[in-house]
């Protein structure tokens, strides 16, 4: 078997809350730390695939189990959906690009509000192209995009009212909150199968971000992002696995997660891991927990080492663990730590674990 | 007295329970009651808002819950200045504006601890796609 295909099956059995030969481990790294690891100024990383094509082949091929999370996909910044439904970009110097609110005034601007399409709007047209650039060119090197990622609807909701606004809307106009929820829903339905397109039809997974649903109550969690959400993985391309991410406190939501039809969740350090495995552990895999910010980008090796240690003995027995961060790495965090949790993983993550 | 505490518990408890209209309607009709401005503020809105704080701390109330509240507190505040202007009350006094301030200021620091929570998870939401 090769390394790759190790690798292939390893992240698959996880997935299917099965124990493979080991904890596969995979840090969730991003734009921010390819950026800062290989010296690319932002522009350079979002204007150039050749430029991420290479970091990427360069980091996986190290590092195996990376290109199944986060795999082979294209950058793109955090602003496509947004943009498909009319906001304006600002692409600040060095820093990732936002996205201007654009439901300024519900009443006059909510009737205007169209989901995106794929194929025209905003930068989701560059972006499946960057998909199917990615695809031809990682053909030749019998590798295959293997990932997707948009954001949930109660993000994209976020960007395009306000966080303030959308989060006061719950109270001032829920109607005008629904309405926009089922919008941004389409548009993010339209997106993950636009993607999984252009990217060759080979994605194995494609991860949802949920971290502003989190700020809402459980009941109003339930109502405002619990039906989208299971709309949007109703709505995935066959046999793609649905992931959630959520780095901001999950403890009221965690079960209700199950309902949604993603079948594994990358949540935060705020909720303990055996925590999260005794409650959803049978049901959902679960990646993570190492929060970006602490040991990762500021402890040592043996620290990172240990800490891993300690997930993979609580979260590892019965299979369904992915060793990960719990959100996208930090560009401060050093070669050596990633490499020290690999090394946790080989060490302490071969199954039996324990035994 | 026991007038001026039902008013205020009125006040109190439509800023908890995020009911704008209510507390529009008590604090008017407390500030034409000619209850005290000052307590108006310490003990209607002040108590109300120190609570929905508590009910954060405690995970009973969330991010939503928070921002609604302070446009609450604000509708009740617009709602003492209406009163006054069509009343014989003194409305907002110089001394009732300081004490107000002190209130804005703590609650302040709670909002600001939320919103640097949320900025954080603004930035790692902004880097996830990348």
């Amino acid at each position: 078997m090769t390394t790759q295909t190790a690798a292939r099956e390893r992240f698959l059995a996880a997935l299917n809350l099965q124990e493979p030969d080991r904890v596969p481990v995979c840090p969730w790294i991003t734009s921010d730390w390819f950026q800062g690891h290989y010296d690319l100024d932002a522009a350079t990383w979002y204007g150039s695939l050749d430029a991420q094509l290479e970091a990427m082949l360069n980091l996986y091929e190290r590092f195996p189990d990376f290109q199944y999370f986060p795999g082979f996909r294209a950058s793109y910044g955090s602003t496509v959906e947004a943009s498909s439904l009319g906001c304006e970009i600002k692409w600040p110097k060095n820093a990732t690009p936002y996205a201007e609110p654009v439901i300024k005034d519900l009443s006059e601007d909510l009737p205007n509000l169209k989901p995106g399409d794929p194929s025209k709007d905003g930068r989701m047209p560059q972006v499946m192209e960057l998909y199917s650039e990615l695809a031809n060119k990682l053909a030749t090197s019998n590798y295959e995009v293997t990932s997707g990622f948009l954001h949930g609807p109660i993000d994209v909701a976020a960007e395009i009212r306000g966080i303030t606004d959308f989060f006061m809307d719950i109270y001032r106009d829920p109607e005008a909150v629904h309405t926009i929820m089922d919008i941004c829903t389409e548009t993010c339905i339209a997106f993950a199968n636009a993607q999984y397109k252009a990217g060759g039809s080979n994605m194995l997974h494609i991860m949802v971000s949920d971290d502003s649903g989190s700020q809402l109550s459980e009941k109003h969690w339930k109502e405002f992002a619990l039906p989208y959400l299971k709309r949007l993985f109703d709505g995935m391309p066959e046999g793609v696995v649905g992931v959630l991410h959520n780095c901001s406190r999950v403890s009221h939501l965690i079960e209700h997660y199950i309902e949604t039809g993603a079948k594994a969740i990358q949540f935060g350090e705020d909720l303990p891991i055996e925590v999260a495995k005794e409650r959803v552990g049978d049901k959902m895999c679960l990646f993570g927990n190492m929060g970006p910010l602490g040991i990762m980008s500021n402890g040592t090796p043996e620290e990172v080492e240990a800490a891993c240690k300690d997930l993979l003995q609580k979260a590892g027995p019965g299979g369904g663990y992915i060793l990960s961060s719990s959100g996208s790495v930090n560009r401060e965090m050093p070669l050596e730590n990633l490499e020290a949790m690999v090394r946790a993983a080989e060490k302490y993550g071969t199954y039996p674990i324990g035994g | 007295m026991e007038q001026a505490d039902k008013f205020n518990q009125q006040i109190a408890n439509s800023i908890v329970h995020l009911d704008a209209d209510a507390a529009a309607a008590s604090t008017r009709d407390a500030v034409e009651a000619g209850v005290d401005v000052m307590s108006i503020i310490d003990d209607g809105i002040g108590a109300g808002m120190t609570e929905v704080g508590e009910k954060y701390q405690a995970d009973e109330y969330h991010l939503p819950e928070l921002l609604y509240a302070e446009e609450v507190m604000r509708i009740s505040l617009e709602a003492i200045n209406k009163a006054a202007e069509s009343s014989e009350t003194p409305g907002v006094t110089e001394e009732a504006e300081a004490h107000l301030m002190e209130l804005s200021r703590s609650w302040v620091g709670q909002l600001s601890s939320c919103v640097t929570r949320l900025f954080r998870y603004d930035d790692e939401r902004n880097k996830l796609a990348g």
